[in-house]
């Protein structure tokens, strides 16, 4: 009687677990599969029959398996843990992500007596996730600005010139990534990409950097050191900061651009220089050529195509996308499960100018992660800067008069024509003398010197 | 003969892809003659590195699909879906028997069903 009622039981089990369209498998105390549901079939490609009394992870072959396994720490700790995405293989070898919850399994007394995990196929959230993110993504870069787009529709014809780039933009707008991208989709992607900062070098030991030298040349060289442009052989050489470099390297650097040799120091013979450059800075170089800082010759030279990156702050329509891609990141880096970013955090975050672009976002994102204890990064996680910028957009959300409402209105319309004050009176169809009247009566001055301030 | 087998601590590491070390054994027809643990990267380097450590055979836990292609690229003999204690799989290996029960991770019998180059074969076509 009792043995058929304990038949029934385990029917029911198995009908219940079978009705289940997640993975489930529960295990005894030494890993071994107790029950498996035909949803853990499909998923693992493995038969129920074959998985009963079979180590956990010779069924599931999850990536933790083994040092960093899921139910151990849930067997060790009496804590659950909940959607903690893994990958695992199937049987047939496709690798699959799959959210995975564990929980303790006790007796009618309390006692432990083993555990149970339910998985889920994450596969077809993965495909979609990606093609969402392959139609804003080019190489590593990721926008849905319409300027980066310009950017990517022309890099595949710049990549595969050869021609010198040069790269401008703010620190930390992506240039190393976008130079990465022109070496990857040239020919020269299986060569070597060597970058080098020129302003992190005092001159003679960048000299010694990029071009090398021999034996002898001076009292330490006790070897031949080979340079950046030698490592670079075939592949692309990416030199940062250009503008940071003095005028003696200018000379040099125009020599090597001019005639496509180079020698290194102690060396009696010239090198032929077979790198691809693309050179970047942060600073206007025209600018800084007009000043007399920066050779004219080198700066066209190096400026057969310019290529200008927007900075953050007029892309913020990037802003999710780019929180999701760090998220996914720092979640594979630190094990974690953050699942993304409350809407009042992201309004903050959407909304703030980022001088210090991509990287600052980066960061911010970063420190989040060390203080967000759930899985939803909130405005308490952000730093406190950026709180300060939420209350005071709440309380300019309703301006206290229309004058303030006014200011605010023409602040952003002189911020997004760079304090053209001309250009963004015609945006605005009003006469520039009515503008400079309104910017007086409210107060509002230019952050520009006036002699850099456009009229 | 150079047998390469992706490993965590003493057993073969669950799944290849995430495994952190390597047990590299020279083998000869009468046993092994030298036995070398190491650290090694994950994923799309691996093909490459044993290639150049002129590894013949690798077994390995489960291993993705992509990844196994890559190893067959390189000329290396892939044996997947291998469980067990290493020394365990090797004493298999020798004796040809790593295409039996124990040693195959469940579910995946097919994947062996139709493969005939054990130890003694793949010894015997080294020495011819």
């Amino acid at each position: 009687m009792s043995q058929n009622r304990f038949i029934d039981d385990s029917k029911t089990r198995d009908i219940i677990l079978d009705s289940i369209a997640d993975g489930v498998f529960t295990v005894d105390m030494n890993w071994n599969i107790t029950s498996f549901n035909r949803a853990a079939e499909r998923i693992t490609g493995v038969l129920r029959d074959e998985a009963i009394g079979q180590r956990c992870k010779d069924v599931l072959k999850a990536d933790v398996c083994g040092k960093n396994c899921i139910l151990k720490k849930t067997m060790q700790t009496g804590k659950s843990i909940i959607n903690k995405t893994v990958y695992i293989v199937n049987a047939t070898g496709l690798r699959l992500p799959v959210s995975i919850s564990t929980s303790l399994l006790r007796d009618k007394k309390g006692r432990v007596v083993g555990a149970v995990e339910t998985f889920r196929d994450l596969s077809i959230e993965d495909k979609l996730r990606k093609k969402i993110t392959q139609r804003y993504s080019f190489e590593d870069i990721i926008s849905k600005n319409h300027k980066m787009h310009q950017l990517f529709d022309i890099l595949p014809d710049v990549a595969i010139s050869n021609s010198t780039v040069l790269l401008e933009g703010e620190s930390g707008t992506g240039k190393e990534l976008f130079a990465k991208a022109i070496h990857n989709l040239s020919g020269r992607k299986n060569k070597p990409f060597v970058a080098v900062n020129c302003a992190a070098l005092p001159d003679t030991l960048l000299e010694s950097e990029l071009f090398g030298y021999r034996a002898g040349a001076f009292t330490d060289a006790k070897k031949d050191k080979v340079g950046r442009f030698q490592l670079a052989v075939k592949g692309t050489l990416f030199l940062d900061e250009i503008g940071d470099i003095s005028s003696s390297m200018q000379i040099r650097l125009l020599r090597v651009l001019q005639e496509k040799t180079f020698e290194p120091l102690g060396a009696t013979e010239s090198v032929k220089n077979e790198a691809r450059i693309i050179a970047a800075t942060n600073q206007n170089l025209l600018a800084l050529v007009k000043k007399g800082i920066f050779r004219e010759d080198l700066y066209y030279r190096i400026n057969v195509v310019k290529l200008e990156l927007p900075p953050l702050r007029e892309r913020l329509e990037d802003v999710p996308l780019l929180v999701a891609r760090f998220i996914e990141q720092f979640n594979a880096a630190t094990q974690r499960n953050i699942r993304g970013v409350s809407g009042d955090a992201m309004s903050v975050l959407a909304s703030y100018s980022y001088p210090g672009n991509i990287r600052e976002l980066e960061n911010i994102i970063e420190r989040a992660f060390i203080l967000c204890k759930s899985n939803i990064i909130g405005l308490n996680h952000l730093p406190d800067f950026l709180n300060s910028l939420s209350k005071d957009n709440s309380r300019g959300s309703t301006p206290s008069s229309l004058k303030d409402a006014e200011a605010k209105f023409l602040l952003q319309a002189l911020n997004s024509n760079n304090w053209n004050r001309l250009e963004t009176a015609r945006q605005l169809g009003i006469h520039k003398t009515t503008l400079y009247r309104k910017m007086r009566t409210l107060g509002i001055k230019s952050p520009l010197s006036s002699t850099t301030a456009t009229c | 003969m150079r047998i390469a087998i992706g490993a965590c601590e003493e057993e073969v590491a669950t799944v290849l892809d995430a495994a952190d070390e390597l047990t590299i054994i020279e083998a000869i027809p009468k046993g092994k003659k030298s036995e070398v643990r190491m650290n090694v990267g994950r994923g799309n380097i691996l093909p490459a590195l044993l290639k150049s450590l002129q590894i013949n055979v690798l077994i390995c836990g489960a291993i993705s699909q992509p990844l196994e292609s890559a190893f067959l690229r390189a000329g290396i003999i892939v044996h997947s879906f291998v469980r067990g204690r290493v020394d365990e799989v090797m004493a298999a290996f020798k004796n040809g028997k790593l295409e039996e029960n124990p040693f195959i991770m469940p579910g995946c019998h097919y994947r062996h069903r139709f493969r005939k180059c054990g130890y003694g074969k793949s010894l015997r076509r080294s020495r011819d």
